[in-house]
């Protein structure tokens, strides 16, 4: 197992265990192993074609791995319906914004934030506390004054951001977040990363993304993937020094980012 | 909302619409000639089945070819009900309904059984059609079948029903159908003006009563998790929400509102019969939706009358003339008026239609800006928000 | 032995007409993702066609080539179905692209306008349209270039026009002279099939009947040029790569409008050539596409979309369940089993009833492989 060990000794939340994904002959994940202790935050950077979205869809439950095994909180994820995971305690952000664009901004976050089964949502009422968080958020992505605009008007950075805070209107205790500086200028960037800092601790976070700058500025540990397993982690600076990730990056002209 | 009116005003605004209802479906009867009430009464019970379509297409963007199914299994109910009733129809041995002879039945099928008793056709009529509804919905959107895969099943569904209910004589009589107008109810005729009366009020009585359990089911976070599905449903499985089960929730209202219908229209009608079922009647049933304005509740209802008004005077006329009109109107809804009448009306179509006739120009800022404006390029899906 | 091999035809000659009924949706559907409810009534309109390439050939002039009609039909029926298409693409579904339910409606639209147009339309009239639409459209085709340089655009599209206009009223008044095609009935018309079509074939002990046989040898032929046109041709590449990646085929020069409107214009011409197999099998009607459209829909599903070879195996498949199920050959083979069994296999044994157990059939098989037959894989699949 190479995938490293929690310093504290405390169980880790997210497991991945020699995780293969085979798309017809295509090995999209190739034996990944991965360890996320609680409280983490972790960022993963990766050439295009890495295997960081299919990654995600594992651990989401939008794919079945063909061999390997995921757990979270100790237990196995593998052939449990992507809601049930959701329920667990793991939030995703997808990669291009996705809000249920019908609805106003606080329905959004409302719905999120709500006891998921269909009972609760005819017949039980909102709790104070997700209320509060709800009117939080809405605080928090700059748009308290207008909650019943439509997600669907809303410029694409806004996009991001509502998708964020939906997902941290949801309360999980595993985010994990696609690309979510995509489109943003670089004032909203910052913001975000100033964000995720503050949501890991009592969440663990695990944010993929393209843009360096932003994942500097995370100053957390970084993974490197690389055709479906993981090519090296470390600090910003050990991973940016790291031969092997320049290479990858850098060393086959027609492939960089 | 509307703080800054007065009190009574508030209310007067709230009473008035109920008084107006109630004051018309009083007097329809009297003022209406028994056959155009009785026309009236049936469009009505249209208007409970537009209702669940809009539920499922109009809010949870599922389109359902075969909701007719579900119609003709609420009027089968109680047309079974009302041939056990009646007491002055012919009897074939054995004191079974009179068409069993003709196809050497002797027995009562088992399933006819329990329609003796009013109490159990007066569940059946919605229960059975929303458990059938239910567990096709559950069979195929377990297998995350959607969009035109679950319209191609459902259509594939109806015309099964289609061929069993026309191929099985010796059960439910094949392609004759039952007639429900010749049973004695309360002392009676079902046919008689004075029950069609009656009948008419029920009707009105049953359109307010599924509007009001179709506005509480749109109006809070259920109505927006539809609305999710409708916009993202993968997303909201992410989010932890099964959408499996809240579709099968919504299509079995939807169905169970479409065999009220059923039964109330085969009580107005006098027959239920397979073509309760036909291929076509179904997809018109979108078009009553899609006419008035999907996503809207009013405009389910209103769509309803107003199209099978509109076919009953055109077929009356130029009846080859109809067609044509029905087809434009698939066409033209489709193409032009994605919303529907009150869909457009809402987002400040006459306005708009004005203003282009005046030739002011049109606003061209950022959708964002233009909160209030009329060129909001969404759809507002909380149907009935006064 | 007699037994299998009738079973066996009979079920390949269903599943033939299926095949060629679901083809023209399979390209439409599967390669496009359009849901065309008037499919339906563009096999209608090809029926018809058969109907009325059959009355011109009873004119003395044609008289000695009758038998030939059927072939001429396959290529009008194409021809007309093909241009019904193309303005039926050009006008609304291009209009829908992206918005599948909403096309659905739409079509269905257009399916009920069709069927009325047959009712309400003499023949004659209905040729004289087809031929106006068919000569404006081929008209800057079969002008010469001499006369396309002289003219400005519009002048020329008028004339053009107006020309295909005097010619569809010509075939209009010639057809006319046909009695049976001068006025409009919504009753149904027979197609009698040519004297060598007549009458069966001695197959080893079974009586094989000849239009059976032409409508399979008609699937076989459609396939393998459906086949060919989309593999092999220039057209059919950029047809296959348009349906895979719209914007990069835009980028990359494709014509892709040009793309949406020829892939529709074959699928509702083959819809056309389903016609003529369908008018051999019995009488043409405004409705006889109705009863062909769920049964294609449900091929196409069950087959797996996108996949010619899906589309074919589960035609056939349906159609030996369809013969199976509906001819009760199981109490034929088994003619001593328990009266249960008996009285289960004698309750679907009838056309209806077998439609409602392959449905159920289906509906099953769709709980174990969702996405049919043969399912796409990888990336490309949207969860």
């Amino acid at each position: 197992m190479h995938g490293n060990a929690p310093i504290d000794g405390s169980a880790p939340l997210l497991e991945l265990d020699g995780v293969s994904v085979d798309f017809d002959g295509f090995l999209a994940l190739d034996d990944l192993s991965l360890c996320l202790a609680s409280g983490e935050l972790r960022a993963v950077i990766g050439p295009n074609g890495a295997g960081k979205t299919t990654f995600l869809d594992v651990i989401t439950g939008k794919l079945l791995p063909s061999s390997g095994d995921v757990r979270f909180k100790g237990r196995s994820l593998l052939g449990q319906q992507e809601h049930h995971i959701a329920r667990l305690g793991v939030g995703r952000k997808f990669q291009s914004p996705r809000v249920f664009e019908n609805l106003s901004l606080r329905q959004n976050l409302t719905l999120a934030a709500s006891v998921k089964t269909p009972l609760a949502l005819l017949f039980g009422s909102l709790g104070r506390s997700e209320r509060d968080r709800v009117e939080h958020l809405l605080g928090v992505i700059d748009l308290a004054d207008r909650p019943h605009l439509l997600a669907g008007e809303l410029s694409h950075g806004q996009k991001q951001w509502l998708e964020i805070a939906m997902l941290v209107a949801q309360d999980p205790d595993l985010l994990l977040v696609d690309e979510p500086v995509a489109g943003l200028t670089d004032g909203e960037t910052e913001r975000t990363a100033d964000l995720l800092r503050e949501l890991a601790g009592d969440h663990t976070v695990l944010v993929i993304d393209h843009d360096m700058e932003f994942i500097r500025r995370l100053d957390a540990p970084v993974t490197v993937l690389h055709e479906g397993h993981v090519l090296c982690e470390g600090t910003m600076d050990q991973v940016q020094c790291d031969p092997a990730v320049t290479e990858v990056y850098l060393g086959r002209a027609d492939e960089t980012p | 909302m509307d703080s800054h009116k007065p009190e009574g005003i508030r209310l007067l605004g709230r009473v008035l619409p109920w008084l107006l209802i109630v004051v018309l479906a009083i007097a329809a009867p009297y003022a209406l000639p028994s056959f155009r009430l009785n026309l009236l009464g049936r469009f009505l019970s249209l208007g409970v089945v537009a209702l669940g379509v809009d539920l499922i297409w109009g809010f949870t963007g599922l389109l359902s070819l075969g909701q007719g199914i579900f119609f003709a299994l609420g009027g089968y109910g109680a047309a079974m009900h009302l041939q056990l009733t009646c007491a002055t129809c012919s009897r074939s041995a054995g004191g079974i309904p009179e068409f069993f002879g003709l196809y050497g039945v002797k027995q009562l099928p088992f399933f006819w059984w329990p329609f003796h008793s009013p109490w159990f056709t007066l569940v059946a009529i919605w229960f059975i059609p929303g458990l059938v509804a239910g567990l096709l919905g559950y069979l195929v959107f377990r297998n995350r079948i959607r969009g035109v895969y679950f319209s191609i099943l459902t259509q594939a569904a109806l015309l099964v029903f289609y061929n069993f209910f026309n191929g099985q004589q010796k059960l439910i009589n094949g392609t004759n159908g039952l007639k429900t107008d010749v049973t004695r109810l309360f002392g009676q005729m079902v046919g008689s003006d004075i029950m069609q009366r009656n009948f008419f009020w029920l009707t009105v009585l049953c359109v307010v009563v599924a509007w009001w359990i179709c506005r509480n089911l749109v109006r809070g976070r259920f109505g927006d998790a539809l609305v999710a599905i409708r916009d993202d449903e993968a997303r909201l499985r992410f989010t932890g929400f099964n959408p499996t089960a809240l579709k099968t929730i919504v299509f079995a209202v939807a169905g169970a509102l479409a065999g009220v219908g059923g039964a109330l229209y085969t009580v107005q009608s006098g027959i239920v019969s397979p073509q309760f079922m036909s291929v076509p009647f179904s997809i018109e049933m979108v078009i009553w939706v899609a006419v008035g304005g999907r996503a809207t509740l009013l405009g389910a209802i209103f769509g309803a009358l107003g199209i099978n008004y509109a076919k009953s005077l055109v077929s009356e006329a130029l009846p080859y003339l109809w067609l044509f009109i029905q087809g434009g109107l698939f066409i033209v809804v489709v193409t032009a008026l994605p919303d529907g009448l009150v869909g457009w009306w809402k987002k400040g179509g006459v306005p708009r239609l004005l203003a282009r006739f005046r030739g002011a120009p049109r606003l061209a800022t950022y959708p964002a800006l233009e909160l209030e404006g009329p060129d909001k390029p969404r759809i507002t899906l909380k149907g009935d928000q006064q | 032995m007699t037994l299998l091999f009738e079973s066996l035809f009979n079920g390949v000659a269903i599943g033939s007409v299926l095949l060629m009924a679901a083809l023209g949706l399979a390209v439409v559907f599967g390669l496009m993702g359009v849901i065309n409810l008037a499919h339906g009534e563009l096999i209608m309109l090809g029926a018809y066609t058969t109907y009325v390439v059959q009355n011109i050939f009873k004119l003395e002039a044609l008289k000695p080539c009758f038998g030939a009609y059927i072939f001429v039909a396959v290529l009008v029926a194409f021809m007309v179905s093909a241009i019904a298409g193309l303005v039926l693409e050009r006008s609304v579904i291009r209009r829908l692209y992206g918005r599948p339910l909403a096309t659905l409606l739409a079509t269905w639209g257009v399916s009920l306008i069709l069927q009325q147009f047959v009712r309400t339309t003499p023949m004659a009239y209905a040729s004289g349209l087809w031929m106006t639409l068919l000569l404006g459209l081929l008209m800057p085709v079969l002008l010469p270039q001499r006369i396309r340089a002289r003219f400005r655009a519009l002048h020329l599209r008028v004339a053009g026009w107006a020309l295909a206009l005097a010619g569809g009223i010509g075939t209009a008044a010639w057809l006319s002279g046909i009695s049976r095609l001068s006025r409009a009935s919504a009753r149904n018309v027979d197609v009698t099939a040519p004297k060598w079509m007549r009458g069966g074939i001695e197959l080893g002990s079974l009586n094989v009947p000849v239009p059976r046989l032409f409508i399979i040898c008609l699937t076989v032929v459609a396939v393998i040029a459906i086949y060919w046109f989309l593999n092999r041709s220039v057209w059919g590449i950029r047809i296959r790569a348009v349906t895979q990646n719209r914007e990069i085929s835009d980028c990359l020069g494709i014509p892709t409008q040009t793309v949406d409107a020829l892939t529709f214009g074959i699928g509702s011409g083959l819809a056309g050539v389903a016609g003529v197999a369908v008018s051999l099998l019995g009488s043409v009607g405004p409705n006889v596409g109705g009863d062909y459209i769920v049964g294609s829909f449900m091929v196409v599903v069950l087959g797996g979309v996108g996949k010619l070879v899906g589309t074919v195996v589960a035609s056939f498949g349906i159609g030996l369940l369809t013969d199976v199920i509906g001819a009760g050959r199981l109490l034929e083979v088994w003619p001593s089993m328990p009266p249960t069994c008996a009285a289960v296999v004698e309750f679907f044994a009838t056309t209806s009833m077998a439609k409602v157990l392959i449905f159920a059939l289906i509906v099953a098989f769709l709980q174990l492989r969702p996405a049919g037959l043969f399912p796409r894989k990888g990336r490309m699949v949207e969860a």
